[in-house]
């Protein structure tokens, strides 16, 4: 069954702070969340998305955007990736959940390298820092892990 | 329930650090006891393998026998363009070992001369001697033979295997031949730490008497090949723990050819290269061809296609392994490596390898992706096992 609409589908988005954007459907349905709700059709004009908000969502449209073009060569289309990355890491983590919200496989893969590409030669203490994470070792339960793989703490970038 | 890892939920930290090496994982350990409980977990250890098997992360390994040093070395390749190498000052600890398996889910089985052999996880720099092989099937006084190696995974129990296939001389002037000598087939198992005698069905003793233990990791889906020099190709299957054999491809047999087995593109393959004239007179370089046929498995039948034509290879190029899009890796003069592109006929790098001057068959080239796997039963401690007590930690590389 082929029917032709001139009128290009849209579909409205409304994130945590109550921005709406208005996209083209095939570029939202990228997002397996998104899709699932409109093949479910729970979704209503308005799909609310609470886990998102408008400033990580002008980036998401941003990345959606470019990876629903299929006349994008795969070399440009891997400099873009390279490029959408290079964000600072509290940005790269906010992508990171509401990708993992959304369901982009694309996108979550290249932020998640992106993360362990910043995270490789970097100290624990580091890590504990940029991930907000409590060391709930005692100073001896952690020395004695250390302790078992001492060559590997060798060569960790200054903090 | 908030996150202990932080900002990030549980199957996002998994994919994250499922990218990360593992030495950047063992320090990790120490950031909190959810990250060490998970990096520890054989359910992350899985995922971390299977990213690395199949983001094409493999590393190239070079295993030769170093001239001016007298000794068997490892070389690793960390980059994927392979320009630099790590050389690695093994030590005496190390030069004691040879590899004889693997790697396998990135762990190396190594034998020393007194017979003595380790299971060995360079990335993690664990070792474990295992116990020695010993037979009442034989008088004591009958000197064990090496014949062949095997090491690979039992699929069906997740257990790491080794096969060794050994002929016993009973020190009396052969009439046959050493070609006669009875064969002896031990099977170690990880899980249970111990070698038992193989008692069923083995391929004939002149079969398991000729066996090439050319290329260490053949072994596939659970199955050890290894390639007999009368053209027959032998498989150890770890689960069942059975032999079988196989014809192998319609080969021309000529003193001057030289097989040896490969991976190639997920299956198994033999390098059939010959010459006209011997290929260890490497002086007189003429060309040589190449083939490479690969085994096809159809409900338990194998047979073969042949899927490459290398060559003629221009001088005296002996082909040693498969790389990445259909490049071979040839050692060319003794000794000396080289990757080539058999479709354009070109030598795309030369990996700096100087290797035996004289002899050839002493420099292998290893496909290898780093695990988190322990070498260590379950129950034990994280820690270097010594029974014997003679045994001194190989120096990792990494």
């Amino acid at each position: 069954m082929a029917t032709t609409t001139t009128e290009t589908k849209m579909l409205t988005l409304c994130t945590s702070d109550k921005q709406q954007f208005q996209i083209e459907e095939t570029i939202a349905l990228q997002a397996v969340t998104i899709r699932n709700m409109v093949e479910d059709e729970c979704a209503s004009n308005v799909i609310p998305l609470p886990n998102v908000n408008s400033k990580i969502m002008i980036q998401i449209i941003e990345y959606l955007k470019k990876h629903v073009d299929s006349s994008v060569s795969k070399e440009d289309m891997e400099k873009f990736d390279s490029a959408f990355v290079e964000k600072k890491l509290s940005e790269i983590f906010d992508i990171i959940l509401a990708a993992n919200y959304l369901n982009i496989k694309n996108l979550l893969d290249i932020c998640c390298q992106r993360v362990a590409d910043v995270m490789k030669n970097k100290s624990p203490e580091w890590v504990r820092r940029t991930f907000n994470i409590v060391n709930d070792f005692t100073a001896e339960e952690e020395a004695k892990i250390r302790k078992e793989h001492e060559w590997a703490f060798e060569g960790v970038d200054e903090d | 329930m908030e996150s202990k890892g932080g900002y990030l939920a549980e199957d996002v930290l998994i994919e994250i650090l499922s990218r990360m090496s593992v030495k950047s994982l063992l320090q990790f350990r120490c950031v909190c006891k959810f990250w060490k409980n998970l990096i520890d977990s054989p359910a992350f250890i899985s995922i971390h393998l299977q990213h690395n098997n199949n983001k094409d992360n493999a590393h190239l390994v070079v295993h030769y026998y170093d001239d001016n040093r007298d000794l068997w070395d490892i070389v690793l390749f960390p980059d994927k363009m392979l320009t630099v190498p790590t050389y690695h000052n093994m030590g005496l600890s190390f030069s004691a070992y040879n590899l004889v398996g693997g790697p396998i889910n990135g762990i190396f089985c190594l034998c020393d001369k007194r017979e003595r052999i380790g299971l060995w996880n360079p990335a993690t720099r664990a070792f474990r001697a295992l116990p020695l092989c010993r037979t009442k099937l034989f008088p004591r006084d009958w000197i064990p033979c090496h014949c062949g190696f095997g090491f690979g995974l039992d699929p069906t129990s997740d257990d790491y295997k080794v096969v060794w296939i050994r002929r016993f001389d009973d020190g009396e002037p052969a009439k046959w031949g050493p070609w006669m000598d009875p064969i002896h087939v031990a099977v170690y198992t990880l899980s249970t730490d111990s070698w038992k005698d193989f008692k069923g069905d083995a391929p004939d003793t002149y079969c398991l008497n000729s066996l090439i233990d050319s290329c260490y990791d053949s072994y596939l889906n659970g199955v050890y090949y290894w390639w007999s020099t009368h053209g027959k190709l032998v498989l150890f299957d770890m689960g069942k723990e059975e032999f079988r054999e196989i014809e192998g491809p319609p080969l021309i047999h000529q003193d001057s050819a030289y097989e040896i087995l490969a991976l190639y593109s997920g299956s198994i393959a033999l390098i059939y290269s010959h010459s006209q004239v011997p290929l260890d007179s490497w002086e007189s370089a003429e060309q040589s061809s190449v083939a490479l046929w690969v085994l096809m498995e159809e409900e338990g039948m194998g047979y073969w296609i042949k899927q490459l034509n290398i060559g003629p290879l221009h001088g005296m190029m002996k082909p040693v392994g498969v790389w990445k899009n259909d490049e071979v890796f040839v050692e060319t003069t003794p000794g000396h490596l080289l990757l080539y592109n058999p479709k354009t006929q070109r030598v795309l790098k030369d990996l700096q390898i100087l290797g035996h001057r004289t002899h050839s068959c002493c420099l292998h080239v290893l496909i290898y992706t780093e695990s988190l796997l322990s070498v260590h039963g379950e129950g034990e401690p994280g820690e270097y096992k010594n029974p014997s007590g003679v045994i001194k930690l190989p120096r990792s590389f990494f």
